[in-house]
């Protein structure tokens, strides 16, 4: 079944072409993750599937309808979207932060009844965060932050959840943690990932198909190891690169080349 | 003797009846009068006011000089004149009135000044019953034409008359030595040090200056206008007046400024003085002695 | 610091704990408050007034019915639209230091009331009118100058409303030299602030305009919350970010316009107890918000009584002592914050 239909998206800024022209699909329960170098127009491709950003031009379509045909509270419903750390200076406890991801579901003034506050539980459970359930998020550490952040994702009951760039200022172990809650959740609840990420071998190792990004076109769509290929991102990046095979399996890794080892008419 | 008036009393009692039915339907109208202030409103106040308060320090002063200062209440702040308001109780500053103490003194009329005291506060104590007289001094004359009007709504005519015989005869006396002097003399009367301002053409001490054969070289539309000290040098006036105020002190001070520009007028002939402000600021009688003081001080020859 | 658990009180409650905790102290204040005053009452006649007993003395009546009281609840009303507005746009400009003038609405009120001085109106109505006026153009042209592709910008409106409070102030200053004694008076005591120019009729005016703006931005205290969050989280939870912050502005500078020409402008209330009462009661707005109109009115109703009763003779300007408690307050809560 198809999650996100995407057909000729196309948004300028300020003048500039940021998206052009792009068409794709994904499906339900899909680990979809976009790469790309930096202003390629992956966090905001990203924000039109949310509608935080209106395209220009173009049909996207959640789940068959228009993304025009849903209110926002009701779009909210389908999808929730988990942003690169924000820190915030008022005292909210980590437990209100995940309670307000029921808000979609609830009346207009967040009153909460018990099944919220189960639901709410859950989620901290599933992402670790019990524990800090009472701790001020501006007490938190950037890992803990980001987990509660999914938690409160997670509350929305959505079919798809996006994320832009949630490993980024992340250790390796918190890395890790959180890729395989997203894996989790795709597998235990059929929900739709689609996530930006910077770390083209993390992506390798847990997408299901890839979206290779430059100045807002796409160069390669598909399974990690048809994306990357070493003309692939030496096109996109502009660097040299080797691709080699992962040890853990089928998948891609890639090497990035350190200058010293380029003679100068380049190649090794 | 009781029995023959009760006698009476019941012969005419027809005429009696009528008599105590008017005193107790009519109480207003037995006790109280119709009066216009000097702004043009209608006002009731009692036939005769027992409780009265004053909503300047001007108007105290009136009071005083009326000789009615036994029916005074209540005063505002910087009431100073004469000495003894300064005991009465004070109802607020004469820009922001205390109504609660004022309403608390139970007058049965309040004087104040047309664009003086505020008018939310004026129109306040007018709901509250209690009747306020408003008096509109913009000139010399308009002070005469006070002592009048309070003179009749506080039943003191004949000692108002006295107050105004008294005034113009004074002010009569100096017009007749003027009329005859062919040049007046320019004058600055400063009553602002930092930044220096003078008086301009709707103010008594323009009045006062003429009257007293002085040309004011502050004339003009702007009421208190300012001068820097270039301009005063160019004007190069032949007397300098300076108006005490409490707050800004220190005539030494400013008599030493202008000393040091020697080409003023007044500075050479050292013709700088000091005079008391509440003498031509106040629209009292006592504006008839800050004329006399004035007077004396242009015409030196004239009134000595 | 919360001194309800979330835990075991549902929000309904604990709003209902507060109104109901608010209002006893708020009434004991304002029966304070209605005690103090610049002539003698004995507590035994105002007990009897309260009582409706037949009071020997009319003119007790008329100077705690008539002068007193309309000046306690002005207070009350001051207080709570101030509380409010700062703590709104606390929440709407996502910063602490907010307050409720920091959009240009004490510039522009200022202006206006000025003009309205200038011209020879009296205080009401001409110059309440002329400060309104001056405080909503202001607004709009802040408004304008924020403009942003999907809503208001919120950096633009800090800066263009600190901007255009600077220009007023210059303004301000330029109209002070003009003016001589009378008018100069009048324009300080505008400026400083003032709660004894209100009259019964002023009171019912502020609380008609005042009551269904209180009801609005309560309704609207769960998306205050999400809109902390930041402009895409909101977005993302379902928050129509766009109608709720052009509605929470223009409400709450609605809010503040009309108290701010009535009272001059008075400073700190609205930068302080949103604080305060955040200490206490948490960042929930549906807790806030009841708080700070309960809170703000009562802290102002505190002012009013201190500025009658410390002074000998007379009363201070309330402002003075809102600053005088506001700011060492605000250290305090400052310091507490960076512990």
């Amino acid at each position: 079944m198809i999650s996100i239909e995407i057909e000729n998206l196309h948004y300028a800024y300020k003048n500039e072409d940021v998206l052009k022209n792009l068409s794709f699909n994904i499906k339900q329960g899909e680990f979809f993750i976009i790469i790309g170098p930096n202003g390629s127009g992956k966090t905001t491709l990203l924000k039109t599937l949310n509608n935080i950003i209106t395209p220009d031009k173009g049909l996207l379509k959640i789940s068959g309808y228009s993304i025009k045909s849903y209110k926002r509270k009701s779009l909210s419903r389908k999808i929730s979207f988990v942003s690169q750390d924000t820190n915030l200076d008022f005292p909210f406890t980590a437990n209100e932060i995940v309670m307000m991801g029921r808000s979609p579901h609830l009346g207009l003034f967040g009153l909460e009844t018990d099944i919220d506050c189960k639901i709410v539980e859950n989620a901290m459970e599933f992402t670790h965060v019990s524990h800090l359930k009472d701790r001020l998020i501006n007490q938190l550490s950037g890992g803990e932050r980001q987990r509660v952040y999914i938690a409160r994702a997670i509350c929305q009951d959505p079919e798809i959840i996006l994320l832009d760039e949630p490993t980024a200022s992340l250790d390796l172990s918190h890395q890790v943690l959180i890729m395989d809650l997203m894996e989790k959740l795709r597998i235990e609840k059929n929900i739709t990932i689609v996530m930006v990420s910077h770390d083209i071998n993390l992506a390798a190792l847990y997408a299901d198909r890839l979206l290779l990004m430059k100045n807002g076109e796409i160069i390669k769509i598909g399974k990690p190891e048809n994306v990357i290929t070493y003309e692939n991102l030496e096109k996109t990046y502009e660097c040299v690169i080797m691709v080699d095979k992962n040890p853990l399996g089928n998948f891609p890794i890639v090497i990035p080349v350190p200058g010293r080892y380029l003679s100068n008419k380049g190649g090794l | 003797m009781t029995k023959t008036i009760y006698s009476n009393l019941l012969k005419n009692r027809r005429y009696v009846i009528c008599l105590l039915l008017l005193f107790f339907l009519n109480p207003i109208k037995l006790h109280s009068k119709t009066v216009i202030d000097e702004t043009g409103r209608k006002i009731i106040i009692p036939e005769y006011p027992k409780r009265i308060i004053s909503l300047a320090p001007s108007i105290t002063e009136i009071i005083y000089d009326l000789n009615q200062e036994h029916r005074l209440k209540g005063v505002t702040l910087f009431s100073d004149y004469p000495p003894q308001a300064k005991k009465l109780p004070v109802i607020g500053s004469y820009i922001h009135l205390d109504l609660e103490k004022i309403v608390s003194l139970r007058p049965d009329i309040c004087i104040g000044i047309h664009d003086g005291n505020p008018k939310e506060v004026i129109s306040r104590l007018e709901k509250l019953n209690i009747p306020v007289y408003l008096l509109n001094p913009k000139d010399f004359n308009a002070v005469t034409f006070s002592l009048n009007n309070l003179g009749k709504i506080l039943n003191c005519e004949q000692r108002s008359k006295f107050l105004i015989n008294d005034i113009k005869s004074r002010v009569n006396a100096i017009s007749k030595k003027v009329e005859k002097i062919n040049s007046k003399p320019g004058i600055f009367f400063q009553i602002g040090i930092n930044p220096i301002v003078s008086a301009g053409n709707s103010t008594f001490i323009h009045e006062l200056i003429n009257m007293a054969g002085g040309k004011n070289l502050a004339k003009g539309q702007i009421p208190y206008p300012r001068f820097s000290i270039e301009q005063v040098i160019a004007l190069s006036p032949d007397i300098i007046i300076i108006a005490t105020m409490a707050r800004e002190g220190g005539f030494d001070q400013v008599k030493a400024m202008w000393k040091k520009w020697k080409n003023i007028n007044a500075v050479k002939n050292n013709m700088i003085f000091l005079v008391d402000s509440n003498l031509v600021n106040r629209p009292t009688y006592r504006l008839v002695e800050g004329l006399e003081t004035l007077a004396k001080l242009i015409h030196p020859k004239l009134f000595n | 610091m919360k001194i309800l658990q979330k835990e075991s009180v549902s929000v309904i409650n604990q709003i209902f704990i507060i109104c109901f905790a608010g209002s006893i102290i708020l009434i004991s204040f304002v029966l304070i408050g209605i005690c103090i005053g610049s002539s003698d009452i004995s507590i035994k006649s105002i007990i009897n007034i309260i009582c409706n007993k037949e009071e020997l003395d009319p003119l007790i009546k008329t100077i705690i019915i008539k002068i007193r009281l309309p000046r306690v609840l002005f207070a009350i009303e001051v207080g709570a639209s101030l509380s409010l507005g700062g703590l709104v746009f606390q929440a709407l400009l996502r910063n602490p230091l907010a307050e409720p003038y920091i959009l240009g609405i004490s510039g522009g009120s200022a202006v206006g009331a000025i003009t309205g001085i200038f011209l020879g109106f009296s205080r009401y109505f001409g110059v309440s009118i002329m400060a309104f006026i001056g405080s909503m153009m202001t607004l709009l042209l802040i408004l304008f100058i924020s403009q942003g592709k999907t809503t208001v910008k919120k950096d633009s409106l800090l800066l263009s409303g600190v901007m255009v409070n600077a220009f007023c102030s210059s303004l301000i200053m330029f109209f002070l030299s003009l003016s001589h004694d009378n008018k100069l008076h009048n324009i300080l005591f505008w400026l400083m602030g003032d709660l004894s120019m209100s009259e019964t009729k002023h009171v019912l005016t502020v609380f008609m305009f005042l009551t269904p703006c209180f009801i609005i931005i309560f309704l609207l205290t769960h998306s205050m919350n999400l809109l902390l969050m930041g402009k895409e989280a909101a977005l993302s939870m379902g928050v129509n970010v766009r109608f709720v912050t052009y509605v929470l502005l223009i409400t709450t500078s609605f809010m503040i316009s009309i108290t701010v020409c009535h009272s001059g402008i008075l400073g700190f209330v609205g930068l302080v107890m949103p604080h305060l009462l955040r200490l206490i009661f948490g960042p929930d707005h549906r807790l806030l918000v009841p708080a700070c109109i309960l809170g703000g009115g009562t802290f102002m109703v505190l002012c009013d009584i201190l500025a009658r009763w410390l002074p000998k003779q007379g009363e201070m300007p309330v402002g003075v002592i809102t600053a005088i408690i506001g700011a060492p307050l605000f250290i305090f809560l400052l310091r507490r914050s960076a512990k």
